[in-house]
């Protein structure tokens, strides 16, 4: 089969198609079950992080080095680069050259994309502003499916900061790519963005809002969480008061035997701890997920043959 | 019944009809027809057998690029530009809006990376039924035209 990612940018979750998402997980699962440790031998991939991030940018790092690559990189804005004012194409022209693939973390909506449109090798979003989250978009999908065995007909619910929490909007434009339902429970003032409801719309994903977790906790299969993103607050959003959809080991006797709770993490109050002992609690084996995900992307953005797919 | 012409004719030149009501102005900011001293005559909220009312724009000697036709389009995808000489129309061109637009507008979002550095803004133009709106090709934000700002009213 062809590699449907070789040397592609992975900037929007919105460029990936179903085949290519069949593809990537089924490599994924492949390598989670079979490690391929020198798939990215001899290739250097370029960390650059301009904001804060622990899980995905070790999660990055260990991906590349786990299939015998090398790393280089920064982990935030105040490199040497940074400090004298060096713009963004300009770093990102200047390390396209030293490396085979860039993954870039920027607190501005479309910085991914400036960084891929200015260079010629593959580049990753690792999160832009409030906009895309991409790869946290496949491993979400990849633990869907391998948490229920499928993703065609199931009943996804979304709890928590839809405005500004970039996990669920590019999951929701993902979904319009399978048969799914959603449900939608924010706090007042964190609803969805106005443009991801036109997009759900013009592509016949079925949805609805609703104010309470209890109301359409017994419909769903996956309950995916989401904290309060209070660092992509503008003032005149600021909302005070917390997160009131919070997930509790009592709701939970309402659910169906096979749902699922998820989230990105880190969390707050959002989930009580006594939740992480039920047979519901999955995201930590999610966040285990990046790694296979992240070692999946690499290798087919730069080998353009891999072995059993 | 009167026969009273709202806006007089021009002898040669572009006439940009049935465009929205209160829409001429922007016409001619993006275009920057007033900076270069373009002679216009614009009529504004006239009657119309299409909409309520709308706006007129007639161009004195000067005939619109397929590039300017493209931007008339954004602000206005329904309107009509005919190109007159010695009074008489001598040719239509049927406008629609481009694929995408790039440099002439500025993002609403103030954090879009095409605020900040050096590179010209782009736009795709999502045709909707009466009207477009513009997906902003780096934050991926869909905005309504009217939201948008120009280049030229910075």
């Amino acid at each position: 089969m062809t590699n449907l990612f070789y040397q592609r940018d992975i900037v929007s979750i919105a460029d990936l198609d179903k085949p290519a998402l069949t593809q990537l997980f089924a490599l994924a699962k492949q390598l989670k079950e079979e490690p391929q440790p020198t798939l990215l031998k001899h290739r250097i991939i370029a960390s650059c992080f301009y904001e804060p991030s622990t899980r995905t940018r070790l999660s990055f790092e260990a991906a590349a080095l786990r299939q015998g690559g090398q790393v280089i990189g920064f982990s935030d804005a105040k490199t040497s680069a940074g400090v004298k004012g060096e713009s963004l194409t300009d770093a990102m022209k200047i390390i396209a050259q030293y490396a085979d693939a860039i993954v870039v973390r920027h607190p501005q909506e479309g910085a991914a994309r400036l960084a891929a449109d200015v260079t010629k090798i593959p580049v990753i979003n690792a999160g832009d502003g409030a906009n895309q989250h991409p790869t946290q978009t496949l491993l979400d999908l990849f633990s869907i499916e391998e948490s229920q065995g499928h993703i065609d007909g199931l009943h996804l619910a979304f709890v928590g900061d839809l405005k500004y929490g970039r996990t669920i909007h590019s999951l929701v434009q993902a979904c319009s790519l399978f048969d799914v339902r959603c449900y939608f429970i924010s706090s007042e003032g964190l609803s969805l963005p106005e443009s991801i409801i036109d997009f759900m719309r013009n592509n016949g994903v079925r949805y609805s809002f609703h104010q309470r977790l209890d109301e359409i906790i017994q419909r769903v299969d996956v309950l995916y969480m989401t904290r309060l993103q209070k660092e992509r607050f503008y003032q005149a959003d600021f909302i005070s008061g917390k997160n009131q959809c919070v997930l509790t080991k009592e709701l939970l006797q309402l659910a169906k035997e096979n749902l699922k709770v998820l989230h990105p993490l880190p969390r707050n109050e959002e989930i009580e701890p006594a939740v992480d002992e039920t047979p519901y609690a999955y995201y930590f084996e999610q966040a285990s997920n990046g790694l296979y995900i992240r070692q999946a992307l690499l290798s087919l953005l730069l080998n353009e043959h891999v072995e059993g797919i | 019944m009167s026969t009273f012409l709202s806006v007089s004719t021009i002898e040669d030149g572009t006439v940009i009809d049935h465009i929205p009501a209160g829409r001429a102005a922007r016409i001619i900011t993006l275009l920057g027809l007033d900076q270069r001293g373009q002679q216009m005559t614009v009529g504004l909220n006239l009657k119309s057998d299409r909409h309520q009312h709308k706006d007129l724009l007639k161009i004195i000697n000067y005939r619109l690029t397929d590039e300017e036709c493209e931007q008339v389009a954004v602000i206005a995808p329904n309107a009509t530009v005919n190109y007159v000489e010695q009074g008489k129309v001598i040719g239509k061109h049927n406008i629609k809006p481009p694929a995408d637009i790039r440099s002439i507008l500025i993002c609403p979002n103030p954090n879009c990376i095409s605020r900040e550095v050096v590179v010209s803004s782009r736009f795709h133009i999502k045709p909707y039924k009466n009207h477009v709106k513009l997906l902003c090709h780096y934050c991926e934000n869909l905005f309504e035209q009217e939201d948008m700002q120009d280049m030229t009213s910075c």
